[in-house]
């Protein structure tokens, strides 16, 4: 591992390849994670890899390599929703339809039918990201605090104050579901 | 709140499972970041394309010329062929009978120089009046005025070269007459290059050109037996050696 990481700051054209097929899975995840779209998931993945390649001879060896990768990947997901927010505007709905959907990842909670990610999308970019690495690739806090450069108190108290947000927004959806009378209607029928 | 974990984790592992980036993702990334290839030139190539810049060049430079970009190049090319034709110039008598007339009080080693660079812009077939020591005197200047008048004017003809000698005989005291150092005249001479001619006579050559395009200037200072100082001016279109060889030939005569 050590040799893949003195070859990728030489900026070895190989060794790029090789990061690219051991990465792409978890960058990918993290973006998808991040945005819940496919499409905003793979520019992403795209750009932080063109990122992480066009600047390897910024990456410090005596660093974990995936510590700065995931630091990048952040900044991009970040960069990329903060761009997408104002595209928004001038685009129409039809964009939403590249959502994963919510038929694809809802989870059966007995009669609960929930999309989390839908509501992790809508969280803080700050709460967004503690959240994806610590419940996606199950870092320790050290951990993220190294990747956001942030205390590790910061850390836990986004962690709770992520998970609460998280809480009142399932808590909410499902209220408003059960209060729809269409809904109701709808759910019988089907 | 553990519940909430609990259901995130599942939803990521769910979101996760089977997720992969577009596969033609790692075509564009390999794209953007490939190296720039470099353009290796053949020879051929190579010359075909020093051809092309050095055609463009001399087109620029024959257009900028024909379009009378160069304007000195036409002005030097004048003086030293035709000459600007003027019609009825004032001889240097002339010059100095109007300011007599005029009631000019000096007539200093200046105007007299600026006498000589008008003549030498006139053809050749009209300096007769100056040809071969015929010359300009004011023997009798009136009171007050300098008695620096004497000009005389040698024009020799040396293959493709002329050279325009004036003389003037100049009874200011100079630092030769006085026996004084010779840096007092090289001050005066500022911008010249002081030549010795011989144990008589001190030169100083202009390191370009004169006021007249493409003439060199040299002036002489000599001392005669009789300690008169004589100011000479050598106009010539000689190189610099070849002027002050010059004027030393023409000193010994």
């Amino acid at each position: 591992m050590e040799n893949l990481n003195k070859r990728f700051r030489e900026g070895d054209q190989e060794t790029f390849h090789e990061i690219f097929d051991l990465y792409k899975k978890k960058v990918y995840d993290i973006a998808l994670i991040y945005t819940n779209n496919r499409s905003l998931a793979d520019d992403i993945t795209q750009e932080a890899f063109i990122r992480m390649f066009s600047k390897h001879h910024l990456y410090k060896e005596e660093y974990s390599f995936e510590t700065w990768m995931y630091r990048i990947v952040v900044n991009t997901a970040n960069n990329l929703l903060r761009k997408q927010k104002w595209l928004r505007l001038f685009k129409d709905d039809k964009e939403e339809s590249y959502h994963i959907g919510r038929s694809n990842s809802q989870i059966e909670l007995g009669e609960q039918s929930v999309d989390i990610l839908y509501f992790v999308e809508s969280l803080p970019h700050k709460l967004k990201a503690v959240l994806v690495l610590k419940y996606y690739q199950d870092l320790t806090q050290e951990q993220i605090a190294a990747i956001l450069n942030i205390p590790i108190g910061t850390v836990k108290s986004r962690i709770s104050l992520g998970l609460k947000k998280l809480r009142i927004l399932i808590e909410n959806d499902t209220n408003s579901e059960e209060n729809d009378g269409y809904e109701k209607y709808r759910k019988r029928i089907t | 709140m553990k519940n909430t974990e609990k259901e995130l984790h599942n939803a990521i592992r769910f979101a996760t499972l089977h997720s992969s980036p577009s596969p033609h993702i790692e075509k564009r990334i390999f794209k953007r970041i490939a190296p720039k290839k470099r353009r290796n030139w053949t020879k051929g190539q190579f010359a075909l394309a020093s051809a092309v810049m050095v055609i463009f060049f001399a087109g620029g430079i024959t257009t900028a010329t024909m379009s009378d970009l160069f304007q000195w190049n036409k002005m030097k090319y004048q003086a030293h062929e035709t000459g600007i034709v003027r019609e009825n110039v004032l001889t240097p008598i002339e010059i100095l009978q109007q300011s007599i007339d005029q009631g000019k009080q000096t007539y200093d080693l200046k105007e007299a120089n600026s006498v000589a660079d008008f003549q030498i812009l006139r053809p050749n077939k009209e300096l007769l009046p100056l040809k071969k020591s015929l010359g300009v005197t004011t023997d009798n200047p009136p009171e007050g005025y300098y008695p620096a008048t004497f000009i005389y004017w040698d024009v020799f003809e040396t293959g493709r070269h002329s050279v325009y000698v004036a003389q003037f005989h100049n009874t200011i005291k100079t630092a030769i007459a006085k026996g004084d150092s010779t840096n007092d005249i090289e001050s005066h001479y500022f911008g010249y290059d002081p030549v010795s001619l011989s144990d008589q006579a001190v030169g100083f050559v202009s390191i370009g050109e004169s006021s007249i395009k493409g003439y060199r200037k040299l002036h002489v200072e000599y001392l005669t037996p009789e300690k008169q100082v004589i100011h000479l001016v050598f106009y010539a279109t000689l190189g610099k050696k070849d002027l002050i060889s010059f004027a030393k030939e023409y000193i010994k005569d």
